[in-house]
């Protein structure tokens, strides 16, 4: 990528989201619905950096406390997320253990590094990689809503594994933390703004 | 100003200024640089979208309360499950936090979404302004993505298969409502677009927009 297109930054245009009709920076009320107009998402990169942070500092606790804890008259045998895909393997349940691996294990790990790579990416960008960079924002913001799964399932578990002396289920916190790590990841997607990638390519572009 | 702002598109996704072109009916716009969906021209009536919003809105009480799947234990006990059931049974052991996603994504947020879209379309459809209506448009279209009934829904079937190894399941009749529910509200969130909606208004109330 040589020369960028013409944006509508550089004529000091800007869109409604709500009606899309295109006005002048200088406007703060859109022309059309009278609502409130930004040419960029305010304060973007800070707040799906804390939201990213958020949702990692909630990671941990997820994976290593367990999401519930399955009393029986013999045992009790509390389940992380990984002992209930062991779980699932050993009961050569191949098909969902992979669905409840990609939903619970990949999905939260690869938004997390795509947004790592995207902040970057919104501060210093040659362009060379836009292409993979779009992909990637579009890709993280479709897939978010599935990694809240673990909680369904556990949710449709507990009322009906729940015969009362002889098995109970009891609810771990990792559930709690899980649910936290979705809910800021999407919350961190939805504060990212993709034209700040632009905007970084055309500052390295000024700069060379 | 060396362009008229009416003359042009601006993509969300990469601000790029792209010259207005006429789209046939049904068509997508996309922008040459970043593939985002620029408008599209949809032609369809307004009623739909409030018909649908109003089916989804009488399936939203049975989805949530009628039992998705019972299992029956050894002891010969019986187990239902709903939406309902679930949330209760977290808010039991005092884990608010959970209930209120499971109750966040399968109820709450398709039941504000339904209801508002019918609060923007039966109005706009029946040739009534209201006041104030495009900051409903505005919730509807930012809350939109956090509903979650098809992850519900792939819940239900990974726990049926999960639970299929120690005792008998089997799915109930909530789940034809849940379904339904989820068909509605995937197609009033495909329908209920900024472009189309602002056309609907503009042809119906020529004095430019409610608000003014």
């Amino acid at each position: 990528m040589n020369k960028l297109f013409v944006r509508g930054k550089n004529l000091n245009l800007m869109a409604c989201r709500i009606c899309c009709q295109v006005m002048s920076t200088t406007e703060t009320a859109c022309t059309r619905c009278g609502l409130s107009v930004k040419p960029r998402i305010k304060h973007s990169i800070l707040l799906t950096s804390i939201f990213a942070s958020l949702a990692f500092l909630f990671y941990i606790p997820a994976n290593i406390l367990p999401m519930f804890v399955f009393h029986t008259f013999l045992n009790e045998t509390s389940n992380t997320i990984m002992q209930g895909i062991q779980i699932l393997l050993d009961n050569k349940l191949y098909v969902i253990a992979s669905i409840v691996f990609v939903a619970s294990i990949v999905i939260p790990a690869v938004k997390m590094m795509g947004l790592i790579l995207l902040l970057i990416a919104a501060k210093w960008n040659s362009g060379r990689y836009i292409r993979h960079h779009i992909k990637l924002y579009r890709f993280i913001e479709r897939i978010g809503r599935w990694s809240m799964l673990d909680v369904f399932v556990i949710s449709v578990m507990l009322t009906l594994l729940n015969f009362e002396p002889l098995i109970k289920i009891s609810i771990g916190w990792g559930t709690s933390a899980f649910g936290m790590v979705v809910f800021f990841s999407m919350l961190a997607t939805f504060a990212f703004d993709p034209r700040l990638l632009w905007d970084a390519i055309e500052k390295h572009e000024k700069k060379h | 100003m060396l362009l008229d702002p009416s003359s042009i598109w601006l993509c969300f996704g990469c601000d790029a200024v792209i010259k207005k072109f006429p789209l046939k009916s049904g068509d997508k716009a996309h922008c040459p640089h970043c593939g985002y969906v620029v408008s599209e021209n949809s032609q369809y009536s307004i009623w739909w979208p409030s018909v649908i919003s109003l089916l989804g809105f009488l399936l939203l009480l049975p989805a949530c309360y009628l039992p998705l799947m019972h299992m029956v234990f050894w002891t010969g006990e019986l187990k239902n499950h709903s939406i309902f059931t679930g949330v209760s049974d977290f808010l039991s052991q005092n884990m608010v936090f959970p209930a209120f996603f499971v109750l966040l994504g399968t109820f709450m947020i398709p039941f504000i979404t339904l209801l508002l879209s019918l609060l923007i379309t039966v109005p706009i459809a029946l040739n009534y302004r209201v006041n104030g209506f495009i900051r409903l448009f505005k919730t509807f279209y930012y809350i939109r993505y956090w509903s979650m009934l098809e992850v519900y829904l792939l819940g239900i079937i990974v726990s049926l298969i999960k639970l299929d190894t120690i005792s008998k399941v089997s799915a109930d009749m909530g789940l034809i409502a849940l379904i339904s529910l989820m068909v509605c509200q995937f197609m009033v969130c495909m329908m209920l677009k900024p472009a189309w909606l602002w056309n609907q208004i503009e042809s119906r109330f020529p004095a430019n927009g409610l608000l003014k």
